[in-house]
Formats: structure tokens, sequence, C-alpha cells
């Protein structure tokens, strides 16, 4: 078997790398429709061709802050239990095989990224954290719902 | 997943599926040797599927079903229940270990086989005490009145595609749509050359037809909903004890296939609760005179974009009065509210969670799940349930629910920049804050809302959105009086309505619904996500007052708003007639404008008739044909054709129902003011009995006409409806639920052909009389009803009119 495709992207500072069968496409998102009464990650609504992408903004999940958007920000793109959702992270650096793949965590991870800590993965010689794009659905499903 | 191994799994519980209701009617006649067969042939399919697969264990099943079949079909064994249930038991393991093959789940344990296959070989044993438990089920799927020469339909052909690729197409085609848009706005932008933009229509054409057919994929047979029900009718009648002979109906309309998911649970629930708590057992119901098997009816009908399911059950009905004591016991109603209540507000106390009215819980309907749920998820898809129950004759429970999720007619609404979408079923009416008609005020911080003498609470949308409300100079802000069918309306205020449109709704993730006032979203062709508004939630969070205002006269009033709303106008064609007056015509009478050469107009006995084609069709208002071309109206109902010679075609507008004067004379049914014009209405009903119509006067008996089949039938619909509500009766469809709560006299119109199918005669009373009508001039000697012509408007009106008197005497 071939080694697993990785995507990598950094968030609030942070070098993440993510396995791109969880993900669709990254994109540049046009307007961003803001919904009240939700969560504040929950950004907005954004159309993509024909879609209607839930907009997530991964940052105000792990450090409370929003996400400064420019005219067109990246998203990466993904269905979550048959809801198609956009993920705003601040950049995209590559999408590669990891020989080896997931690697498990070593250290202690920060409290801010402590629940969606996946393992650790090593891409050019610089270790990025292992995460799951469904957990960044679910954990704020789950504190809207509190 | 192995490919082949799949298909076998997925075709295995087709089958399953399939069979599953024939099982049923194969047993109440096992003479029955096409279903024999047809259940001989799937065990066979699949022992050799499995023998090629190397599926032992499953072969092993289905060779031993297959023999006890085949020994059935040379005469050695008889179908006796207990062989059926043996049968029964052999298909469900089968089921059962495909789909676990199917969901890669873990194989169900091999071990009960064996004692499945030993009842299927046993003699039948103590078969008397057996039969007296086992279920009758009749299966009746409304196909009886197909041609008779072809007992069994063949089932059109199909093919098997996968769900995700449908989603796919109707993505695809969204997409397209979206690209049509963008490119009509630039051609527009350009001013592109009128050949460019012929081939864009043909090309926008294309486009709608292909939304409108990929739509069409989504719909299913509500077949499909019914076809688990005669077995799981049959297993729980055998375990209540209880003999049970169900009735489908309707199986062949169609609804979109999530609806038939989400409609699913809420049925099996309410059929579970006729069987457990509505059927009484034999003794029972010898006991109180009625016939040993009790009958469940399950009927299916589109009514406009909705279907209606209706559960009939012949049993004990429900107990009022306990639902009123256990409510009082649990403090959900106070003892002078009891004495007040009406028998369909007590009635409607089963819808509380937490009232359940048998004396013990069983396994049947279980605990927890109780009415309240069915009507809370029958809502959540923008349904109704009504339900109506007559103690020792049995309870009608009826689900409305729209045909399809994703299609809704909503209005656009502006709050400060961004754009909403609200049901329009849900929006009662529109007011601008300033008119005459409103006052709102502020009571300690409430703001109120007063519309014609009724209070209704009022939500400013932004003050729920946490906007900031945006003070416009000079313009109105919009009242829409919103409700839905079990809450309590009130007024929503928005910055304006911007217009109407059919909005193609998704569901919304999780976290959007999670505000609690979004019912879903929307892409309208702009391209800008829009949220639908969700009244019910809105009324939820806005935490409103939710006791209704009991004063009858707030009832009647809402009532008739409603309806109002409904039957307010008809769509009409204006034209000029030969002498230069211009008149109006219902349109759905009129089949087309057509210029016909004055060659083949001819008379004949004095009256004049035009040829089209190999037909004479009879020319409404005769006169002198001086023209080359002759324009003329074809009008054409109920498959009766008549021409109308005009001078010209002007316009179509919306003419209101009830003419503003009505007039009754030279085939003229009244007169509608319109732009400053006042139009004459054409009698349509006067011009296809004939005749001019009489100029009958007199006063008419208040009263309400029902009309079996009002929705369905044209001619009932454009023809009769007008002359009775011109006449001045009330007209309603006989189908709404709405009927019971009516009150004062009324009459029931149908055709003649007519029964107890159709809905005539069904929980009206036998109080309620009833005018048949029939489509022939000649009265058929063999007519048992004293049927009337329906063209014959001077007995028509009589009988109408006498029926009333007689019940309001």
């Amino acid at each position: 078997m071939s080694a697993p495709l990785f995507l990598f992207a950094t968030v609030a500072g942070t070098d993440i790398a993510m396995p791109t069968d969880e993900l669709e496409a990254v994109v540049h998102l046009g307007e961003i429709m803001p919904i009240a009464r939700t969560a504040p990650q929950v950004r907005g609504l954004a159309a993509l061709r024909s879609r209607v992408l839930t907009v997530i903004d991964v940052r105000t999940l792990v450090t409370g802050d929003l996400t400064e958007m420019g005219r067109a920000p990246l998203a990466i793109v993904a269905e979550v239990e048959g809801h198609t959702y956009g993920l705003l992270i601040d950049r995209v650096s590559d999408i590669c095989p990891v020989e080896g793949g997931m690697l498990p965590v070593r250290g202690r991870v920060g409290a801010a990224w402590e629940s969606y800590a996946k393992g650790m993965i090593l891409f050019e010689n610089r270790l990025h954290l292992a995460v799951s794009i469904p957990d960044f659905i679910r954990q704020q499903a789950l504190s809207a719902a509190a | 997943m192995d490919d082949l191994l799949g298909d076998f799994v997925a075709e295995t519980l087709e089958n399953l599926e399939t069979l599953s209701g024939e099982v049923i009617a194969w047993e109440t006649d096992p003479s029955d040797r096409d279903r024999l067969d047809a259940f001989f042939r799937f065990f066979h399919t699949v022992k050799g599927s499995c023998g090629f697969l190397n599926l032992p264990r499953v072969e092993k099943l289905a060779h031993r079903a297959e023999d006890v079949l085949a020994a059935i079909r040379t005469g050695d064994r008889t179908p006796d229940p207990h062989t059926i249930s043996a049968v029964l038991a052999v298909m469900d393991r089968i089921g059962d270990i495909a789909r676990a093959y199917g969901d890669n789940l873990p194989v169900p344990a091999e071990d009960g086989d064996e004692a499945l296959l030993d009842a299927l070989t046993a003699a039948p044993v103590a078969p008397a005490p057996v039969e007296e438990l086992v279920g009758e089920v009749e299966l009746d799927d409304g196909s009886a009145r197909t041609l008779p020469s072809t007992p069994r339909e063949r089932a059109p052909r199909t093919i098997r595609i996968s769900l995700s690729l449908i989603d796919q197409l109707m993505n695809a085609v969204s997409d397209m749509v979206l690209a049509r848009n963008e490119l009509s706005r630039k051609l527009r932008d350009t001013n592109a050359d009128p050949d460019v933009e012929g081939s864009f229509e043909r090309l926008s054409a294309c486009v709608a037809d292909m939304r409108d057919m990929v739509s069409k994929t989504r719909m299913q047979r509500v077949d499909r909903l019914f076809t688990a029900l005669p077995r799981m009718v049959r297993d729980l009648s055998q375990d209540l004890g209880k003999k049970v002979e169900l009735v489908l109906e309707g199986g062949d309309v169609e609804m979109d296939r999530e609806m038939i998911e989400m409609v699913l649970d809420p049925l099996t629930h309410i059929v579970r609760n006729a069987l457990d708590h509505g059927l009484e057992t034999p003794i029972e119901r010898m006991a109180a005179g009625k016939t040993e098997t009790g009958h469940v009816r399950i009927a299916a009908r589109q009514s406009g974009n909705q279907i209606v399911i209706e559960v009939v059950d012949n049993g004990r009905g429900i107990a009022t009065e306990n639902l009123v004591a256990k409510a009082l016991r649990l403090k959900l109603i106070g003892e002078n509210e009891a004495a007040g209540m009406t028998h369909a507000e007590k009635l409607a106390l089963i819808f509380h969670a937490g009232l359940s009215t048998a004396e013990q819980v069983s396994a049947i309907s279980g605990r927890g799940v109780g009415m309240d749920v069915v009507r809370t998820n029958v809502e959540r898809i923008g349904g109704v349930v009504t339900l109506d129950s007559t103690v020792g004759r049995g309870t009608i429970i009826q689900l409305r629910v729209p045909m399809t999720l994703t299609i809704i007619p909503g209005l656009i609404l502006r709050c400060g920049t961004e754009l909403f979408a609200i049901p329009r079923g849900n929006v009662i009416e529109l007011l601008h804050e300033n008119s005459a008609m409103v006052t709102v005020e502020n009571v300690a911080g409430a703001r109120v809302a007063t519309i014609r003498g009724l209070r209704y609470s009022v939500v400013d949308l932004e003050h729920l959105l946490g906007r900031e409300r945006e003070h416009v100079e000079g313009g109105a802000r919009t009242l829409m009086l919103v409700g839905s069918p079990t809450g309590v309306p009130y007024a929503l205020g928005v910055d304006a309505v911007e217009n109407h449109e059919e909005l193609v709704i998704r569901p919304a993730s999780p976290v959007v619904m999670a505000a609690g006032i979004f019912a879903g979203m929307t892409l309208p062709d702009n391209g800008r996500p829009m949220l639908l508004l969700d009244p019910a939630g809105i009324a939820q969070v806005a935490d409103l007052p939710m006791e209704l205002d009991k004063s009858e006269a707030v009832q009647a009033e809402l009532q008739q708003r409603l309806e109002e709303k409904q039957a307010q106008t008809i769509p009409a064609l204006q034209f000029v007639e030969k002498g230069g007056q211009h008149r109006l015509i219902p349109l759905d009478t009129v089949e087309r404008i057509e210029d016909l050469p004055a060659a083949l107009f001819g008379v004949t006995e004095g009256q004049q008739f035009v040829r089209l084609q190999d037909r004479l069709v009879r020319v409404a208002n005769p006169g002198t044909i001086n023209d080359e071309l002759v324009k003329t109206l074809h009008l054409k109902v109920g498959g009766q054709e008549i021409c109308y010679v005009v001078e010209d075609v002007a316009d179509i507008i919306d003419m209101p129902i009830r003419p503003h004067l009505r007039v009754r004379t030279h085939g003229i049914a009244g007169v509608v003011s319109h732009e400053g014009q006042h139009l004459e209405v054409i009698d349509a009903h006067a011009l296809f009995a004939g005749q001019a119509a009489d100029n009958d006067s007199g006063a008419t008996a208040p009263g309400t006409c029902l009309i079996a089949g009002l929705a369905d039938d044209p001619w009932m619909r454009t023809i009769l409806a007008p002359l009775l509500v011109q006449a001045g009766y009330d007209v309603r469809d006989a189908g709404t639920p709405e009927i019971e709560a009516s009150h004062g006299p009324a009459v029931l119109l149908c055709d003649n052909g007519a029964g107890q199918d159709d809905g005539v005669g069904e929980g009206h009373g036998p109080a309620m009389p009833i005018i048949r009508l029939r489509a022939q001039a000649d009265a058929d000697m063999r007519d048992p009803h004293q049927s009337i012509y329906r063209y014959d408007r001077a007995s028509l009106l009589a009988a109408v009119d006498g029926a009333l008197r007689r019940q309001a005497a």
C-alpha cells in the first residue's frame, strides 16, 4: 500500500496535518453570510457553486479569536454527516504522502489543541499536529448543544 | 465488499421487501398458485446464488424452505398458519444474514437456524388453538380498479442507481441553473442579438425541464411506505390475539423519498396504536355487537401539494373522559377549563406529552413514545396530524404532509441587509405597521399588535437576531401574521417583504439548527445562501405566551381569514365581445384561443356549430360570421367542448371568486370591478348547460356545500364550485378535516359513481344529505340514487336548497 496522503496547513501559528480522504477541496470562499444566534465559531454560510457551506472558524475553536478574513478567505471543504462545511484556516502548505503515517503524541499538547490532537506527523523534518476534520464539527456541535 | 456478494444482498433484500406484502395475501388464499410460485422462486434463486457464492448456511435455509413449498405445490402439505409462520421465520433469518453481509456487520449466530428448520419440517402440531390466534389480513392495494383482464400489472422497467449518484445529478443540475442565470445576466448587460437570445431561451427551457425531471427521480410510490405494514399487522394481531382486516389504498401516490422515510415512523406508530389500543379482541367485539374481525384502513391520496394519509379503524374509539381525568390528574388543565371543553378539544389532549389512554402500557405500543412524539415528528416536516374518534365506533387519524421536503413556496423578507425566507403556508396575512387596521402598543415592555380587534404578540425579527433595528425614514415596517397549524398566531415585524419564490430547501447543518429559529437553508438563483425561518421555533425562542384566546369570535375570525386567503381569487381571461364590451371567463375553462376560418362554421337546426378536425363543436354565442378568420375561445371542461366567438383577447387577471355584484341573467354570473372597469363574468355553468340561466333571484338557504373530489375533478372545481359560490353557499372540499368543525346545515355533492372508496358518506354521519350528479343527460332506470344531470341547473340548485332547508328546519 502506498503511503497515506496528508494536507498540511497552519492555524493560529500551529502547523497541523489531516488525512486527505477526510476533505474534498481547498477553496477561496466568496461572500459569507453571517448567521445570528449561533456559536461564535460559526462564521456564516457561503455558496460554493450550487452547494451551501457552513463556515467554521478553526481559530475560534482553539483560541477563541476570530480569523481575520481578507477578500477571499481560504477554507477546507469537507462533508461531515451529510452536511458540507468550510473550515477557515490561515494557510495551506502542501499535500504529500507521508511514509510511516501518524506517530503517537509526545509531550503535553496545550489546552487549546488538546481535544483535537490525534497524533503527530513528521514532514520536511518538522513535526505537525495530526488532527481529524470531523472533530472540529462534532466538538462544536456538542458545545452548541450545551 | 465483493461485487457479486453486493449484488446478491441488494437483490435478496429487494425481493424480500416485495414478498413480505405477498405472504399475507397468500396466507389468506392458500390456493393462489401465482403467489406460491413467487415464494418458491425466491427460495430457489437464493439457493442457487448461495451455491455459487459459497454461502452454505443460507443455502441450507433456502433449500429446506424450498422443499416445504415444493411439497405444498404438489399438494403433499397444506399451507397451514404454522407452516407459513415457519417459512416467514426462515425468510427473516435470510434477510438478517443478507443485511449483515451488506453492512459488514457480524452475521447472526448460527444456533437459531436448527430450531427454525425444525419448525419448518415439523408436522403441524395442534393447529386448533393456533388457528384461533391467527390474524386475518386481507390486502386491497387499490389496483382492483385497473383492467380486469390483467390482474397483475407488469412493473415498469427499472434499473438500480445509487442514491449518491442521484444526489450528484441534482447538484450538477443546480450548478447548471446557476450558470444559466449568470449567463442570462451577462446577456442582458451586453444587449446580445436576438439570435443568441433565442438559442439561450431554448437552452433555458431544456435546463428547466431537466431540473423537473431530476426532481422526479426523488419521487417514490407510497407503496414503499406500505410494504412493511401487512407483515407487521399480521404479526401484531397474532401476538394480541385479535383478528384484523387491513386495507391499503392509494399505494400509487408518489412522494419524495426523504419524506417517505420521515413518515414511516409516525405511521407505524399510529398503526400499532390502532391495533393495540383501538381494536378490541374478537370476544369484546362480539359482545359489542360488532363483527369479529376488526378493520384498519390506510389510505393515501394527493391533495394539492400535500399527501394525506388516513388511518381508520373501527375499534373502541378514544374515551375522552379518561383523557380528561388523566389531564386533570397531571394538572395539565384545570377543572373549569375541563368543563368548557368541546369534544375535539378533549380529543386533542391525546397529543399532550405523558397522556396515553391505555390503562396499562403494553409491549406493543410501548411507553414513552406517544402521540405527542408522532405530532412533533410530523410537524417537524411541515405536516399536520388530526384525529377524530367516536366511542364504540372507531378512530380516524389523518396525516397531512407536504409532498416534498425540498421545494416549498416561500416569501422572501428583508431584515436590515439580510434576507430570509419563510414558508408561505405559515403566513396568514401581511400588513403595514401604519395601516389603519393595525395599532402597535408597548405594555410594560411587551409589544402587542391589535389587528381588527384581535391582539397578537409582536416579535421583531431584528431583536431576535440580535441586530440593531434600522430606522428608515418614512419606511413603514411590515407585520406578518404568522401561525403554525397548532400554535398561537403572532405578528412578526420585518423591514419589508421582498417577493415570493419557489424555494429549493435543503437541511441546514446541526450547528445552524441549534439556533432554534431556522428550518433549513436555500440557495436562490442569485447565488447568495439564505436561511428559512421556522415560525414555531421563533415563537419558542421569543418565549411567546402560548395560551389560545379561546373566544369563538377569535377562532371564527382566523378561520375566515385563512379561507379568504385560500379561495380569494381565480385567474380569469378578459376578452372583448363582438359587441365591444369586456367580459371575464374563468381561465381554467379555456383550453385554447384559436383563429378559425369562417368556412368551418355552419348552422344546423338553428344551432351554430364549428367543425374542428372531425368533430362538431357547439358555438355558445351564435351570430353572423363576417370575417375570414374568426377568433374563438375553445372551452373545455371534463370532456365537454364549446366554442365562444370573441372579437379579441385582452388580458389575464385575478378575479375574485365571489363577484362584487351578483346578477343572474342571460349567461352572466356577476360583475367584477377591476382597475376602474366593470367586467361581466360569464356564467360558465350556464354556457355548458346550453341554456341561459333562469332569472331566479329567490333567496337561498344558508349552508355549506361539501364537494367530493373538489381538488381533483376539474368540472367540480371550475364549474360546480363557482355556481354554488355565486348562489351564495359556502363551498368546501369534502376531504378537508375542518368539516367536522363546521356548524349549520351542510350537503354533500358528488359524482354519481362515487362511493365509500372516494370518501363519500364517510365521517359525515348518516344525517348528511348526498346529492349525486351524473354526466349523462338521460336518467338510467337502474340508477338507485336518483341522481341529477349535472347541467340541470334548476334541479341541482333546488335539490341543494331543499336539502339545506330540511336540515335547518
